[in-house]
């Protein structure tokens, strides 16, 4: 199906299949650390997709739609923070949890500036990150479900 | 790279078909109107590079047109053109926007130059934008576009209120633009230089708000490997702006309302408070007040982030904006596709005016961006846009389409009900024949909060 479409009809998709079509993004320099992550969440059944490359990370948003890109600051190409920029022109709304060894404040006020969803300092607390999927999963549902049911006085 | 767009405004066609010759000698690629309504027509659906207008026209003169042209796309040049060679007239268009005038007779040396020189102006400022959406972060690109009333109106709070430091409640249909909004008030503000710290109150699990939001210190629980300033402290100096704010736990509107009286935050696991100085921007694509009254959102809180309220109208209130919006969306989707789209053909852009767009401006972008996925090249052509008819409340089901389990359909008619009636339960119980206990029921079996 042409990636577009998902999005655009809402109704020829039921929200528990958009929820298993979207894929999640690892973005991480260390790939043993992106690797565990991901790892966790093809447990969970998620299609997830570890990088530790932003353009590899880029050329999987290009050709899947992302329902969640969870991007360490340190990448090998790039910073994390440019990976988040360059996924948003792809997919304005992609929300994105923010990991990192680093615990310096100056590096979370930077990512917090690009509108993310959780900040977690490494090792990456799983139990967190599956509370914030199932968020993310849950409020993706019912935008698609808001967007189909008519606006007020439409 | 292909040959720069020029359009040519005049009501006298020898003008106009001697300037197509020299133009098009030149390499430019040049579109013809010989009145005002003619080049508005033009230019609301086909992206120019620049416009030489004629001052002295019949009707609609050349300054309106100019008007016209700036209020569309800011970014295209325009020269304009006079055969009477009076000062005011040419200081005016120059006041309005206009790049520079030439007197008739022209002189083709004279025209060629400054031709260059606009085009010159043109790409580099092109070349500008898009490094600059490469370097600054990516809402520096994103304006508020549209001169509706609506939109004027909403620009002129944001002028009013940008500079002091009251709380601001934005409201709007989802896909408005009400983050743009925010951040044009930041922008606007003495708060410039501070950060702006954008959060969708939606997508935090209920149970770590607290940290996300007031930080955490070092072992205040497992997994807490080092202190985290949380949103408010990232936000220092800045603006805090907190998107769908009617999705806020209980618990953390009784923490917000504290921070905004005290002004000051306590991490968890920490003794120590902390003093912020945060300006609070809250969006909702609900009516808080409604809200408010049904109790799930406390009406303490509710007074202190109404202090003034901007409501962005939806795009179907301000249809006449949609050309201007398409205008900027190809000139971004061009650049990301890297693709030369011109323009939209006249009958899609009537599809496009007639229909409800119940997704706002992102429902626009959406299906314009869906228009260059399926191959769209010279311009936009009715066949690359879906069926926009009016939308009916029955679920469209196509013949290809999988039928849904019967727990499927149950849990999405239950979450429609429940979007339709903005979470009220009784409503949204009595409209699909349950009691409201069943309806809570399926609410959890289903996992729909």
């Amino acid at each position: 199906m042409p990636l577009a479409l998902n999005l655009l009809s809402p109704t020829a998709v039921s929200s528990r299949e958009s929820t298993s079509a979207r894929w999640i993004l690892v973005a991480d320099g260390d790939e043993v650390a992106a690797n565990r992550v991901a790892s966790f969440l093809l447990h969970a059944r998620f299609r997830a997709y570890p990088a530790a490359r932003g353009l590899d990370a880029l050329r999987l948003a290009r050709r899947h739609r992302l329902g969640l890109a969870v991007v360490d600051v340190d990448l090998l190409d790039m910073t994390g923070c440019d990976l988040v920029r360059q996924l948003r022109a792809i997919e304005p709304a992609l929300p994105v949890a923010m990991t990192t060894g680093d615990y310096r404040p100056t590096t979370e006020v930077e990512a917090r500036q690009l509108g993310i969803v959780q900040y977690i300092h490494k090792p990456v607390d799983l139990r967190r990150l599956g509370l914030v999927i199932a968020r993310i999963f849950a409020a993706d549902a019912e935008l698609r479900l808001a967007l189909d049911a008519p606006g007020p006085g439409g | 790279m292909d040959h720069p767009r020029v359009l040519v405004v005049d009501d006298d066609k020898d003008v106009g078909e001697f300037l197509r010759d020299a133009l098009s000698r030149w390499n430019y690629d040049v579109s013809l109107a010989v009145h005002g309504r003619e080049a508005v027509r033009l230019i609301s659906h086909q992206i120019f590079d620049a416009a030489l207008v004629d001052i002295w026209m019949p009707e609609m003169d050349g300054l309106q047109v100019l008007d016209e042209i700036k209020r569309h796309d800011p970014a295209l040049e325009v020269v304009m053109m006079t055969g009477n060679p009076m000062v005011e007239t040419a200081v005016q268009a120059l006041k309005s926007g206009a790049y520079d005038y030439l007197i008739k007779p022209l002189n083709l040396d004279e025209l060629q130059h400054l031709m260059q020189q606009v085009l010159e102006k043109r790409f580099l400022s092109r070349e500008v934008h898009s490094l600059r959406s490469r370097l600054a972060d990516h809402l520096a690109v994103k304006d508020l576009v549209g001169g509706s009333p609506g939109m004027t109106r909403v620009k002129e709070v944001i002028a009013t209120v940008a500079d002091s430091d009251s709380p601001v409640l934005i409201e709007g249909e989802s896909g408005t633009g009400k983050e743009l909004v925010a951040v044009a008030i930041h922008r606007q503000s003495g708060r410039a230089k501070g950060p702006f710290v954008p959060v969708n109150c939606s997508a935090i699990p209920a149970d770590l708000m607290e940290s996300e939001f007031f930080g955490h210190v070092r072992g205040a629980f497992s997994g807490a490997v080092a202190d985290t300033l949380g949103l408010f402290r990232s936000a220092h100096g800045g603006t805090l702006f907190l998107d769908e704010v009617a999705e806020l736990s209980p618990a953390l509107q009784g923490k917000l309302l504290r921070v905004i009286q005290e002004k000051e935050i306590r991490p968890v696991g920490s003794t120590k408070t902390h003093a912020v100085s945060v300006r609070m921007i809250a969006a909702t694509n609900k009516n808080l007040e409604a809200v408010v009254q049904n109790g799930s959102f406390r009406q303490d809180l509710f007074y202190r982030l109404n202090v003034v309220r901007i409501v962005v109208p939806p795009l179907r209130e301000r249809k006449g904006d949609i050309p201007a919006l398409i205008t900027y969306f190809l000139r971004r989707f061009n650049e990301r596709f890297r693709r030369d789209v011109k323009g939209i053909a006249p009958d899609a852009i009537t599809a496009l005016t007639a229909y409800d767009f119940p997704g706002n401006v992102r429902e626009l972008e959406n299906l314009l961006e869906r228009a260059y996925a399926l191959g769209a090249r010279d311009e936009i052509e009715r066949a690359n846009l879906p069926e926009l008819a009016a939308r009916s409340d029955a679920p469209v089901v196509t013949v290809d389409e999988p039928i849904p389990t019967l727990d499927q359909a149950e849990r999405d008619l239950i979450a429609r009900a429940l979007a339709r009636f903005r979470n009220d339960k009784e409503l949204a119980a009595r409209a699909l024949g349950l009691t409201v206990r069943t309806l809570y029921r399926r609410i959890k079996k289903f996992g729909l909060i």
